[in-house]
């Protein structure tokens, strides 16, 4: 009898153990997605801000580091980090809340993607041009990738076997085999469509290209937008085509794509509008007045209200989707520099960072009502939730 | 078994020394660690960056300062109330920039604090076509297709003397002289909402505006597709814009004098207000409706009411519309009873309504999305009977950001007991063809234009 206890209780000992590890896993996810993960680029810090508890769990990490951009992995085991001051990359534990690894960049180390399976985070590099594929679990960089020009921003299907790249110095996205670990292919997003020869200062002077590729919800489309070029080429990813073109003038910066997957908003800079895509059309739908150096959209109610964060104006616009109008003007105050914003998982509000007074306000997708949380850290450059549609850095 | 001991005790031997060698040369490695920490923690990579920031304050009456709020907030050393206040401070961060961003920086705070300069050059070319021979005051006959050459510039200074504030001054220079233009201010409330705009103004470049019909230097070239000839333009003068934009509807209501600036500015006003909205039905558009009264010196004023919308029907094709009516105007004499001079009501043959349309499409040219292509119609048609009707389309070629050019064909046709002089074909060239008297008169133009 006692024999057979000890066998029991010997074959049962791995099923204790793996729900333990589950309720530690679940315990671990449940207290990250509660964190507001704010980026303070002058205090080098990492605020793990307890949106319910409203209380800061500041992550030093290192004098210069000037973080600018922070992502969990889906795994919610880490946070990766890019550190501009001091070209590295970092690595944060979300148990700890300690940096379980740093390493050198190659150069003014950006904006980042990270597979889905939370192997691999592919981080820009803009100085350089190479992309830094990080070993996450290893806490290394396993791998330095060459051949783009100012990799700005990234998606990653959502199988995780590609990552798509934007190229801010060049008309073109680049598509990368992660099994392998080498580039794809490479995306012509449009022709120069202006007489360049004739405006050499112009087009000598600087290359605006595609600032970030935005992928549909689907995971079937990717929707690149060109600055000079004034137009969002929409890459069909089954082929990694170019099936359409929309020209929409200005300069476009980003496509954000709604949560309930019916439309990207794009923000257009120096003409000052935000246009709406049809995404099962692929068809703009409208252009609508907006305000001066467009940093971020982000979308509340489902996907039926967008606010866009009009950066020098300290101003938020409103948009209701269903009308297809504006829906209203937000002052969160005069002289404030805003920079990018988080939406909730339940799309119910928003945390815009406004940098020069270290603040973020939280504006209520039900009533436009704004509060301010303060004592947050200094220069609030982005933030990030854990499962939220928009988290995206400018 | 000797022979391997042996063998063992010489390596031994040999590896004594290297172990110790290994041993120094990690001392240096640590020394070098520690060097090195030392110099990224205390060496200064850059120049700190200098942010000023606001930051509330609490200070009492005897100037007593807390950086953050006290019990009921009063001071805890003597008691006082405290005031709460906003103030600036320049602080200090370790933060590095590019020098890329420095350069930005500066090029933004340079031109924040100053005025910048604007030109814009526009030459046309206009010949008419078609129009036959015409005997001339010589009674010599000739042809009637003439030519004309007209040009305009624009000097344009901007500013921001205060925040929310414009400073904008115009000086036109088309006749070789440059002659104050515009020259105004507009304030802005803090939400954006409410402003004012004061000074020399042209009201015609903020009332009865379109989105592809409102710019004869970069447009249609036709009057009557740039702004209704019911607004009856008032030349430039001192006034004021009310407005009040709530994004999706706006409101503006103007006045000015219409006499120009010499006369007093209560004179004589020209009043207007305009109601706009934006709505989205089959695509973008945008409904204008305005409303004016003209003085006419000790006349009764004369009224005149109108619609301008754009509809962008898709990504490529934009379409507009005007309308404009005007209220019933005459010459009134009362009666001279000393004179046995009776009462007198004369119909003034001023234009009774006018209505126009047309279309933009852009894009059509992937290589070259700048340039458009415009087609536009309208009638207008006096109080007294008279009549024209007028088309125009163009083909505009975007070079560069700063130079375009531009082909234009307009027409006037069926025209019906036109007074002389009284329609303009074009606002830059008056009427090239000098031949009020043909019912029809086609015109071929080249347009280039230059801004900075």
């Amino acid at each position: 009898m006692k024999k057979i206890f000890l066998i029991t209780l010997l074959m049962a000992s791995p099923l204790f153990a793996e729900h333990a590890m589950d309720s530690m896993d679940g315990d671990l996810a449940k207290k990250v997605r509660d964190y507001l993960v704010i980026v303070n680029r002058d205090s080098s810090d990492i605020n793990f801000f307890e949106m319910n508890t409203k209380k800061n769990n500041l992550v030093f990490l290192e004098k210069y580091a000037n973080p600018h951009m922070a992502v969990i992995t889906p795994d919610y085991r880490s946070v990766i980090i890019t550190g501009q001051g001091t070209n590295k990359i970092y690595v944060v534990d979300t148990a700890t809340l300690k940096v379980r690894a740093s390493f050198n960049a190659h150069g003014e180390p950006s904006h980042m993607v990270i597979t889905p399976d939370s192997r691999y985070a592919f981080v820009g590099n803009m100085h350089t041009g190479i992309v830094t594929v990080v070993d996450i679990p290893a806490g290394v960089e396993a791998k330095a990738m060459e051949g783009f020009n100012e990799p700005h921003n990234f998606e990653v299907s959502p199988d995780g076997s590609k990552v798509y790249v934007a190229n801010f110095g060049a008309h073109e996205v680049t598509v990368i085999d992660v099994a392998r670990l080498e580039i794809a292919k490479r995306v012509s997003v449009g022709a120069m469509n202006e007489a360049t020869e004739l405006d050499t200062a112009k087009y000598l002077g600087n290359v605006e290209g595609v600032p970030a590729p935005s992928m549909t919800l689907d995971g079937k489309f990717v929707y690149a937008a060109d600055s000079d070029l004034g137009l969002v080429a929409v890459i069909e990813t089954k082929t990694d085509k170019v099936v359409k073109t929309i020209p929409l003038g200005g300069k476009p910066w980003k496509a954000y794509p709604s949560p309930d997957g019916k439309y990207m908003v794009v923000a257009i800079n120096e003409t000052n509008e935000v246009a709406v895509i049809d995404i099962a059309k692929q068809k703009l739908v409208s252009t609508m007045p907006s305000g001066a150096d467009i940093t971020g959209i982000n979308f509340v109610n489902g996907g039926k209200k967008a606010y866009v964060i009009a950066s020098t104006e300290g101003t938020v616009y409103a948009y209701d989707l269903v009308s297809m109008r504006p829906a209203g003007k937000i002052l969160l105050g005069q002289n404030n520099l805003l920079a990018t914003a988080t939406t909730d998982v339940e799309t119910k509000r928003i945390y815009v960072c406004s940098t020069n007074n270290d603040t973020i306000y939280v504006i209520d997708g039900k009533d436009d009502k704004v509060s301010a949380i303060t004592g947050i850290g200094n220069f609030p450059w982005g933030t990030h939730i854990m499962g939220s549609n928009d988290n995206y850095c400018h | 078994m000797k022979t391997s001991f042996c063998a063992l005790l010489a390596f031994l031997c040999l590896v004594s020394p290297a172990r110790a060698d290994e041993k120094g040369l990690q001392e240096q490695v640590d020394d070098l660690k520690s060097e090195i920490k030392y110099i990224r923690d205390n060496y200064e990579r850059t120049e700190p960056v200098e942010v000023v920031k606001p930051v509330t304050e609490y200070v009492s009456p005897s100037g007593e300062l807390f950086t953050s709020p006290q019990a009921g907030n009063v001071s805890p050393s003597d008691g006082s109330k405290l005031e709460e206040r906003v103030t600036y401070r320049k602080l200090k961060f370790n933060r590095r920039e590019a020098v890329g961003e420095k350069i930005d920086a500066a090029i933004a705070s340079a031109i924040d604090g100053h005025v910048i300069v604007g030109l814009e050059l526009v030459g046309a070319y206009q010949n008419t076509i078609g129009a036959g021979d015409i005997v001339d005051a010589t009674g010599a006959t000739r042809s009637a297709n003439r030519g004309a050459a007209s040009s305009a510039v624009d000097f344009n200074l901007t500013g921001k003397p205060m925040r929310n504030t414009l400073m904008f001054v115009n000086f036109d220079a088309a006749s070789g002289t440059p002659m104050l233009s515009e020259a105004w201010v507009s304030v802005q409330g803090p939400k954006k909402t409410l402003s004012l705009q004061l000074g020399v103004i042209d009201l015609t470049g903020s009332f009865d505006s379109n989105k592809i019909a409102n710019d004869e230097t970069a447009q249609f070239m036709h009057s009557e597709f740039v702004n209704s000839s019911l607004l009856m333009n008032p030349a430039n003068g001192p006034g004021a814009i009310a407005r009040v934009d709530f994004t999706r509807f706006n409101f503006m209501l103007g006045a000015q004098n219409s006499l120009g600036a010499s006369a007093d500015i209560f004179d004589n006003v020209y009043w207007i207000a305009e109601a706009g909205m934006l709505y989205n039905f089959f695509g973008d558009t945008h409904l204008r409706v305005w409303a004016r009264q003209q003085p006419r010196g000790s006349q009764q004023p004369d009224q005149a009411v109108g619609i301008s919308y754009d509809h962008r029907i898709n990504t490529k094709l934009t379409a507009f519309g005007r309308y404009g009516k005007s209220s019933y105007v005459e010459a009134y004499t009362p009666e001279d009873l000393a004179n046995s001079i009776p009462e007198s009501r004369v119909a003034l043959n001023l234009l009774d309504w006018s209505a126009s349309g047309g279309l933009e499409l852009g894009y059509f040219n992937p290589r070259r999305l700048k340039d458009k292509i415009g087609i536009a119609y309208g009638r207008t048609e006096q109080q007294g009977g008279a009549s024209e009707q007028f088309t125009e389309l163009y083909l505009k070629t975007v070079l560069t950001p700063n130079f375009s050019v531009s082909l234009h064909g307009q027409g006037t046709f069926s025209r019906t007991v036109v007074d002389a002089g009284a329609v303009a074909l074009d606002p830059l060239t008056g009427n090239p063809a000098l031949n009020d008297a043909l019912p029809n008169a086609w015109i071929a133009g080249l347009r280039a234009q230059v801004s900075y």
